[in-house]
């Protein structure tokens, strides 16, 4: 008596509601949360509708980093197009440039009264060595990393200071992204270039 | 004239309130001054923990779809009353055993099976079970068995917290009776929600669509899960 009774469908009503559910739930996925989760986008759509735009978004600060992101893809060389949704891209450009010691090598503008961020992949254990500098000006830096899968907005902070460079070297202590936030407090942009080395996957500007 | 109108109120209220519930979609699990407390945090903080459960339940959308396919069909306090306390059951179990035994479960493959535990729910409610295989599946026995794994999921949430060690228990029971406050809360909504709709003669003609949607929001939670699940190898 207490059971549940639901009405018992034909084969063909269920049929159609199983695949109508299947069938929006593949063009939401692939159209919007793809997309603006993770900037993959086989359709197109999400750029269309401008969502890819918030997979580059940070996840840790809640800085309006959309803003600062069109102004920041001009790090990129000219060979490259599109990126002003693609803020990822235009790390691996800079990437190209001839830096014998470090593997990777970046430019970053970061704009007058913004912040953003620059990540890389580590598994638990992997290193990551660094040096960045500024073009002079003195930047606000949060180095932290998050674990892996993590949605709550823990993480855990190594370096936080107000400097014009920093160098090091880090052992990840979990697996997920890490990397620095730089607040830019004064009235012009400050460009920052960031050497790096180790085992890591790049993510790039966030 | 008058249901009419008062129909179409409803029809036109439910995805309003809906949306109401909807900016937690987009926003972030904790705020800014959250994770400044929870990095801060070394000792026994009950009233946080209570907060940070309850907000987390009220928020998790997730869980909410979960609720709804469950009670969907649940016409009597009694019953919902034995469901309710059936999952809560399940996901306390996991929760307090997760985090106490330290278990790191991969967060990504728990979001998907409780995506899967909507399309079950979603699934079960259309009548696909009684219709496929002929009988109905203990529904009982499944709210308890997609408890554990929501559980879990709650425990990969505090984990993440990298919470201090000592007297840990406290700040844990603190979050799992927190998580109960904001279940209960946001059961109130839902089940004030139902009670009007059932009212109406477009809970029975819409139950199928609103079930076909639950399905497809838990395959749309599976998909996203499993595709961070691929990129995070």
């Amino acid at each position: 008596m207490n059971d549940i009774n639901p009405p018992v469908p034909s084969l063909k009503s269920l049929i159609i509601a199983t695949a109508s559910a299947m069938l929006l739930a593949t063009f939401i996925l692939i159209s919007a949360v793809l997309p603006a989760e993770y900037g993959i986008d086989p359709t197109g759509l999400g750029k269309m509708m401008g969502l890819t735009i918030l997979s580059a978004q940070t996840k840790a600060t809640n800085q309006p980093l959309a803003i600062a992101l069109p102004q920041a893809s001009e790090i990129s060389s000219p060979n490259q197009k599109d990126t002003a949704n693609k803020p990822t891209g235009s790390a691996e450009a800079a990437q190209k440039q001839p830096q014998p010691q470090w593997q990777d090598s970046v430019k970053i503008m970061v704009p007058a009264g913004e912040g953003l961020e620059y990540k890389f992949h580590l598994v638990e254990g992997a290193t990551l060595e660094y040096s960045w500098a500024t073009d002079g000006a003195k930047l606000y830096f949060d180095f932290h990393g998050e674990p892996k899968g993590d949605k709550t907005g823990y993480f855990k902070s190594f370096k936080e200071s107000t400097d014009n460079q920093s160098s090091g070297t880090l052992t990840a202590p979990f697996e997920g992204p890490h990397g620095w936030y730089w607040e830019n407090k004064t009235q012009s942009p400050v460009t920052i270039i960031l050497n790096t080395k180790g085992s890591y996957r790049v993510l790039g500007l966030m | 004239m008058t249901p009419a109108i008062r129909q179409l109120a409803w029809l036109l209220g439910l995805p309003f309130f809906l949306c109401l519930l909807s900016p937690s979609v987009f926003a972030h699990g904790v705020d800014a001054n959250t994770e400044r407390f929870l990095l801060a945090n070394q000792g026994v903080a009950i009233g946080p923990f209570l907060y940070i459960g309850a907000k987390h339940m009220v928020t998790g959308y997730d869980h909410l779809l979960f609720l709804i396919g469950v009670i969907f069909f649940l016409f009597r306090t009694r019953d919902v009353l034995i469901y309710v306390s059936l999952f809560t059951l399940g996901h306390s179990l996991t929760l307090l055993f997760g985090v106490l035994n330290n278990m790191a479960v991969n967060p990504f493959i728990i979001d998907a099976i409780i995506g899967l535990s909507i399309v079950y729910k979603g699934f079960d409610n259309l009548g696909g079970f009684h219709r496929l295989l002929g009988f109905q599946p203990n529904t009982k026995i499944a709210v308890m068995i997609f408890g554990l794994f929501h559980g879990f999921g709650l425990a990969t949430k505090l984990q993440g917290f990298s919470l201090p060690q000592a007297e840990l228990w406290k700040n844990l029971l603190a979050f799992n009776v927190g998580v109960e406050i904001g279940q209960f809360v946001a059961l109130l909504f839902i089940l004030i929600a139902l009670d009007f709709w059932r009212r109406h003669r477009s809970f029975y003609s819409f139950s199928t669509v609103t079930n076909t949607l639950l399905m497809t929001g838990g395959l749309i939670l599976f998909g996203y899960q499993i595709t961070g699940y691929l990129l995070n190898v």
